[in-house]
């Protein structure tokens, strides 16, 4: 049996096309560090494919620099010896990776966004952080490479993201977390909370949680909105830092206040449940719908359900059947039975039977059936069924 | 097909079993045997004191697969693997859940239970098991379901493609809100256990009362 991966947490981060429209320089990283660097393909992706940087760029013709090989150390060959940094021991650490990979993954939702363009640096950084914007990797390294080694730590950062996400060079975790170690013992916020994050999910290093929320937390206290909310479910986790709700709710609040992609919707289960906030059914319904328009496809879901049922919100069909549409048209089959039902019915759009069986016949192929609308099918036409499933196997095309 | 309930399906629900408090293989068996005869029931999650599971499973697991139904060990993978069931019943707040799950997939079932919260069950499906269980296997001592459980169970049925299960009353008629809530299935305990005509009529008359009342649901 497969099943489609509920945690619409995870699902935003691949939902590209939202989260990048918030910040032009979020990434996906591969999920999973284990002995292979392919990145594993998502359980039945929803969403549009990523409009990312490509995982594995082609290299200009003539590189500025010569990319580190894959068999080479993982301390760059030009890296200065900045003082007083600890390189890690690549033996040891390889071998931690492979048991601890997969484990913490899924516990806690996996983000490292690129960091954004440093406003107070200079030139320098900013030109190799525009080459990385543009695709150009080699010529991010190379700029980068050279300020970090006069302690640039948004330099530095910036290698651990390149080699983090195999960028130009050779995807190296260990490599990726000596740089990202570098900048956050030099205060990058950005760097504390993707090294936090590489303690997290065992990349590069053993999963240390401790060393993991430590990280993260430097990150929070620095303001930096993901990292408060991987604060905030470290919190409702109650492992590396004590189950403590109200200071998640806080964390989450604060986050999504800072325009947090994922925080709405953990914030608006905390409402529907009274945990660590009193119970909140119309706080509940705000916070969803915030996170709908984030492009969260399971809250745009629910948020749709609380509309039609006027469940803290008030009641509006209309307004149901749109974000029903949103969500189906990206393929989700709950989305897609309830806008079957609400087109065969008339609720909240003029009723379109054929319409309605196109969505029913995608639903079902996704293993969503539904006997009220097996019945409603069986009731059209010959012709109708056929147009439907025509336009159904059409979808995505109009 | 109107009001709150056009968008619930009401149409899928089915039985689990829960191994009732205090079974042994000796005393389990032919209730077991009689209540699998009674009607349509999906699985069996098999759960007893430590140093008995092992004993009760390797009675019931192949009783319970004679009759098409799916053995579940509760919390114990080396049982389930040693007994051949088809799947393990995680609710041990401690375990690694994708750990679990992965270790289980693809060839046994792995559901996940001891869900206390939204966050808790969203946390729970991003390791995907195969269903996700609302309620302590236990938690059946009123007549209807508890309604936190019912609540989630609802609000996730509603929502996600991976299956819920919600244990059930103690009175059978409970299935009726688990089918009106569009859950796809209702684990029952005591109702089948403690049934005054016995378990196979208990199941017989759980399985007659969720097709009424699917066929009553809008």
């Amino acid at each position: 049996m497969k099943w489609l991966r509920p945690c619409a947490i995870m699902l935003i981060l691949s939902s590209g096309s939202n989260a990048l429209a918030q910040d032009p320089l979020v990434l996906t990283p591969p999920v999973d560090s284990g002995p292979s660097t392919t990145p594993p393909t998502a359980p039945l992706d929803l969403t549009p494919t990523t409009p990312g940087p490509p995982a594995s760029p082609s290299p200009p013709a003539a590189p500025v620099v010569p990319p580190p090989q894959a068999t080479s150390p993982p301390i760059p060959p030009k890296r200065p010896d900045p003082p007083g940094l600890v390189r890690p021991l690549p033996q040891a650490s390889r071998q931690t990776v492979p048991g601890a990979t997969s484990l913490p993954v899924a516990t806690l939702p996996i983000t490292t966004s690129l960091p954004p363009r440093p406003t107070s640096a200079d030139a320098g950084t900013d030109a190799a952080y525009g080459a990385f914007q543009r695709g150009y990797y080699l010529t991010a390294f190379h700029n980068a490479i050279e300020r970090s080694s006069a302690g640039d730590t948004a330099a530095q950062t910036l290698l651990g993201v390149l080699y983090e996400g195999g960028y130009g060079v050779p995807q190296n975790f260990q490599e990726a977390v000596a740089w990202y170690g570098l900048a956050a013992r030099g205060g990058d916020r950005e760097a504390q909370f993707a090294l936090g994050m590489m303690y997290l999910q065992g990349r590069g290093v053993a999963v240390d949680r401790e060393k993991a929320a430590d990280y993260i937390e430097q990150s929070a206290t620095q303001g930096k909105p993901a990292a408060m909310y991987q604060l905030a479910l470290l919190h409702l986790e109650g492992r590396a830092r004590p189950q403590d709700p109200k200071r998640a709710a806080d964390l989450l609040k604060r986050a999504a206040d800072a325009g947090d992609v994922n925080a709405p919707y953990v914030l608006a289960q905390l409402y529907s449940d009274g945990e660590g906030v009193p119970q909140d059914d119309a706080a509940a319904a705000t916070w969803l719908a915030a996170a709908a328009r984030l492009g969260n496809v399971d809250a745009e879901v629910e948020y749709a359900i609380r509309l039609f049922n006027g469940a803290g919100v008030a009641k509006n069909e209309a307004e149901a059947a749109k974000w029903f549409r949103r969500a189906a048209d990206v393929g989700n089959p709950i989305a897609q039975n309830r806008l079957a039902r609400v087109l065969a019915a008339g609720r909240g759009v003029p009723a379109d039977p054929i319409e309605a069986a196109k969505w029913h016949f995608l639903a079902r192929a996704a293993g969503r059936n539904d006997v009220f609308l097996e019945e409603f099918i069986a009731g059209l036409s010959d012709q109708q069924r056929a147009a439907a499933m025509s336009a159904a196997q059409r979808w995505p095309v109009r | 097909m109107d009001g709150a309930m056009a968008l619930v399906n009401a149409d899928t629900c089915r039985l689990c079993l829960v191994t009732p408090f205090g079974a042994t293989p000796e005393t389990f068996s032919t209730a077991l045997e009689a209540a699998l005869a009674g009607g349509d029931v999906a699985s069996l999650i098999v759960t007893a004191a430590p140093g008995e599971l092992d004993r009760l499973a390797a009675t019931t697991v192949p009783l319970a697969q004679a009759h098409g139904v799916a053995a579940l060990i509760h919390n114990d993978r080396e049982i389930a693997l040693n007994t051949g069931a088809d799947g393990v019943h995680v609710d041990d707040r401690r375990a690694d859940l994708a750990a679990i799950v992965a270790a289980l997939h693809p060839d046994r079932t792995a559901g996940i239970g001891n869900l206390t919260s939204r966050h808790d069950a969203m946390t729970a499906g991003e390791a995907q098991p195969d269903y996700v269980f609302f309620g302590q296997l236990d938690g059946d001592s009123r007549a209807a379901i508890f309604p936190r459980a019912l609540d989630l169970a609802e609000w996730w049925s509603a929502l996600f493609e991976i299956p819920a299960v919600v244990i059930g009353g103690a009175d059978l008629a409970s299935v009726r809100q688990a089918v009106n809530a569009g859950i796809e299935f209702v684990a029952l305990r005591r109702a089948v256990w403690e049934y005054p005509d016995g378990p196979g009529a208990a199941v017989a008359a759980a399985n007659r009362l969720l097709v009424e009342t699917q066929g009553a649901a809008p």
